[in-house]
């Protein structure tokens, strides 16, 4: 699954860090998440969702195919 | 080394100190032990209470691991866990599985003592190693 982490933490010019201490996660899963290396579950994709105060579906897209 | 266990959690932290506890009382025990079994004839019942006392605080340190597992709020750094523990695992489950065909087919020696036991840790800190190396990629520091 693909997502817009990244670039949304960068329009509100956050750091990894400081993400990852609004979500309670560790700054490691953050970028796990940005990369594509992890998907998160449906409760963090939902808490990730409401930190940036936008649909899921706008953070995270299904690849296609 | 912001990947290992205990550096990057609440949970981790919590784990480190305890298996650092539970390995210095092994360290303590064996050498005890050793101690004890060189200098004082022992037999019986109480030999084998002295050979399995070290073995406690290396089953306590499963058990923290465990724990660990239980307590790991963070599912990004407990699926790290869990995969090394996979690979820990099956490791020893291969090692043993090859060496006991070879015991049972061709004769072949048994495993030294405690090489079970190296197999496992070292294979569980490689994992975690490796993995913690590929995830610095995207890292913003």
């Amino acid at each position: 699954m693909d997502n817009r982490l990244k670039s949304l933490r960068a329009e509100l010019g956050w750091s990894q860090q400081l993400l990852a201490d609004k979500l309670e996660v560790s700054r490691q899963s953050v970028n796990a998440i940005e990369t594509g290396r992890y998907d998160p579950s449906l409760p963090l994709a939902f808490k990730i969702a409401r930190v940036f105060g936008r649909p899921i579906a706008e953070i995270f897209i299904e690849d296609e195919g | 080394m912001s990947w290992w266990i205990g550096c990057s959690s609440p949970a981790g932290k919590r784990y480190r100190r305890r298996a650092l506890i539970a390995m210095s009382l092994y360290l303590v025990i064996l050498f005890a032990c050793v101690k004890l079994v060189r200098n004082v004839p022992l037999h019986g019942w109480l030999l084998h209470v002295v050979a399995l006392l070290p073995a406690v605080p290396v089953l306590a340190v499963l058990a923290i691991l465990g724990r660990y597992l239980q307590e790991e709020t963070d599912e990004y750094l407990r699926m790290l866990a869990m995969r090394s523990l996979i690979v820990a695992s099956g490791a020893l489950l291969g090692t043993i599985v090859v060496n006991d065909f070879l015991r049972a087919i061709a004769e072949g020696a048994a495993l030294d003592p405690f090489v079970c036991f190296g197999l496992f840790f070292v294979t569980f800190g490689i994992a975690q190693s490796v993995q913690g190396l590929a995830s610095r990629n995207g890292d913003d520091g």
